[in-house]
């Protein structure tokens, strides 16, 4: 091991290798305070914050400043069939999430109902964008975490193959987005109602093989999580996710929780309430504005882990994942599952694709206002849309519930937890883990801001 | 595919980002068929896979360092890494500076990379470059071309 160790005060050195052992606690009288003030390795800006006093966590904030983007007010008076497009530029990195939900809600409005092939393709770009984003986020931001890396640059020279692999996978992604819509980032080829074109058997043909050639990459990528070590760290979560009666959920389904939530997603907002909090950007989302709950892989896991394929499910028990996952760490494995899943589900898209004679559906304004609720599984967890809209096509009101938002309180609660049970930790190697705690949730401050920096205060 | 290589990094939406993009375009037809000229966006996994394939490469991408704007930086960067703060600009934390230093890990990194950094200074939403670094394209494209025919060995029109 070489370098320097990391400082507590947020400004990192350039290290190989994170040092393991630590400075021992600088405690000023009794008063401990660290502080990250831009938070590296994750999606978008935000910092963190920490107060400890008297062996005590007193205060816990995720703050976030990425100033707020508008995009709910400037979607109105738009056209309906606008939303697709401009909600997907919402996030760089998730951008089909953005277009399912916006396209799910407008057909609902307009009494549509997808099936068939353009629904299955649906799911397969859906596929390809948890590839891209879970294999982003795991080898790249959280792996470093586990094998003690600064980043994974570092982690590259001791990790070449774990590296290489990553980029292929990733690159597997971008291949199947190009295919079916158009580019890798901010795709083009979705509609309400279906796509501007659809592929052919043909196309998606070398995509095939690849999946089917690649699979070892996303078991070898189970493998690998299973292997890691976890902070003994579990609570007792309500998580919550789209559950479908057929499948593991990704455009469809009821929206439920592993406490009493089981509602259809139009009454999405009658049970998730937003509220403003003076230190971020990002409204927080709590069940009937009171329970904190969670949302994304594990969640997702917990609820539908009966809807994985047998050999998912497998790998999943093989890298010792048990019925439920209470670990938020242990969330690095759940994404290598979904990974492994998401292959599988599109090998069998593209084995079982028919193409069909039209590209789209007609999607017709009903007569008088409509209202619309689309909520789909984005790699991070369930993304919830809502418009209004006059028989004219215009779009009146929209509201947009991301991930991140909504798992922004119980990345506090996990911080305040961790922190009150881990004390005794030095601040460098606490702010570390604190730091790593956020990153379980691969928390997207782009798409919330409606993001990070940490800050750890011991008095 | 060439050996050689001119990567213009940058998004073409985001003020003087897009100056690595514009160089780029104004070296078409400037420069010989094995050099092979890209227009990128900057994403980290797909700047990696791209560097593989070259032997030597130019990259040109905007920077802040706080110089003044439009002033042109030069880095060699084949054995040692860029200064890690200038290119910190770009969104997700990971830029230019972290792919040549993930492909260099990986022994992915052609055997000569240059760095154009023009010091930029608006990144605002929009199309158009700031004047101060829209008039630095010429001199760009000079040092480009004289860069390239030095990798190259030999002159070419």
């Amino acid at each position: 091991m070489s370098g320097k160790k990391s400082s507590a005060t947020g400004k990192r050195t350039r290290s190989r290798k994170r040092s393991a052992a630590g400075d021992r606690p600088k405690t000023r009288g009794k008063s401990r305070r660290i502080k990250v003030d831009a938070l590296a390795r994750v999606e978008g800006e935000g910092a963190m914050y920490v107060r400890i006093h008297g062996g005590k966590v007193k205060d816990v904030k995720l703050k976030i400043y990425e100033p707020p983007r508008f995009f709910e007010a400037f979607l109105r008076d738009r056209r309906f069939t606008e939303a697709p497009d401009i909600t997907a530029r919402i996030c760089g990195i998730c951008p089909i999430a953005y277009q399912m939900s916006a396209c799910h809600a407008m057909e609902m409005a307009c009494g549509v109902k997808i099936q068939g092939p353009l629904r299955d393709l649906r799911r397969l770009i859906y596929c390809a964008e948890w590839i891209e984003s879970h294999v982003l986020h795991l080898y790249m931001l959280h792996l470093p975490d586990f094998l003690g890396y600064e980043s994974a640059v570092h982690m590259a020279k001791d990790y070449p193959d774990e590296v290489n692999r990553a980029l292929r996978m990733k690159k597997l992604g971008n291949e199947i987005l190009e295919v079916v819509v158009g580019r890798a980032t901010h795709p083009v080829n979705v509609r309400v109602g279906g796509f501007h074109r659809v592929p052919t058997r043909r196309e998606l043909q070398p995509l095939l093989e690849n999946l089917k050639t690649g699979i070892d990459d996303a078991l070898e990528t189970v493998h690998l999580t299973g292997s890691l070590e976890f902070p003994d760290y579990e609570r007792d979560y309500e998580f919550v996710s789209v559950r479908h009666d057929d499948e593991y959920p990704f455009n469809e389904g009821r929206v439920k929780s592993n406490k009493d939530v089981d509602i259809d997603v139009t009454e999405f907002l009658d049970y998730f309430i937003e509220e403003q909090v003076a230190h971020s950007t990002s409204l927080h989302s709590r069940i009937d504005g009171e329970r904190v709950y969670l949302v994304g892989p594990m969640a997702r896991y917990n609820l539908n882990r009966d809807k994985l394929t047998p050999r998912s499910r497998e790998a999943a028990k093989e890298a010792g994942l048990g019925p439920v996952c209470n670990n938020p760490f242990k969330s690095i494995i759940v994404r290598a599952v979904e990974i492994l899943y998401s292959y599988e589900e599109a090998i069998r898209i593209i084995e079982n694709y028919e193409r069909p004679d039209r590209s789209a559906v007609d999607v017709v304004p009903a007569l008088g206002p409509g209202v619309g609720h689309g909520c789909t599984e984005a790699p991070r967890g369930s993304l919830y849309h809502r418009y209004k809209i006059d028989d004219d096509g215009l779009i009146l009101d929209a509201r947009i519930v991301p991930p991140t938002s909504q798992n922004q309180a119980v990345i506090e609660s996990d911080l305040y937890h961790f922190v009150e049970r881990n004390l005794s930790l030095p601040d460098d190697k606490l702010q570390w883990r604190c730091e790593q705690a956020i990153r379980n949730y691969d928390p997207c401050i782009s798409c919330s801001t409606h993001f990070l920096t940490l800050n750890i205060e011991r008095s | 595919m060439g050996r050689f290589a001119v990567v213009g990094v940058g998004n073409p939406l985001r003020g003087d980002d897009a100056v690595g993009v514009h160089v780029a375009r104004s070296l078409r037809d400037k420069l010989p068929p094995d050099v092979d000229i890209i227009e990128h966006d900057g994403d980290v996994s797909r700047l990696v896979e791209a560097l593989r394939q070259w032997d030597r490469v130019v990259i040109v991408d905007a920077v802040t360092t706080g110089a003044e704007f439009g002033t042109i930086h030069e880095f060699d960067v084949s054995e040692t890494p860029l200064p890690a703060e200038p290119f910190r600009c770009t969104t997700h934390s990971f830029g230019v500076g972290e792919a040549i230093e993930l492909a260099r890990s990986l022994n992915g990194l052609p055997r000569v990379v240059w760095v154009l950094g023009i010091e930029g200074g608006k990144y605002e939403i929009g199309t158009e470059l700031s004047p101060k670094v829209r008039n630095t394209i010429p001199r760009v494209v000079e040092i480009v071309l004289e860069r390239i025919r030095q990798l190259r060995g030999g002159g070419f029109q």
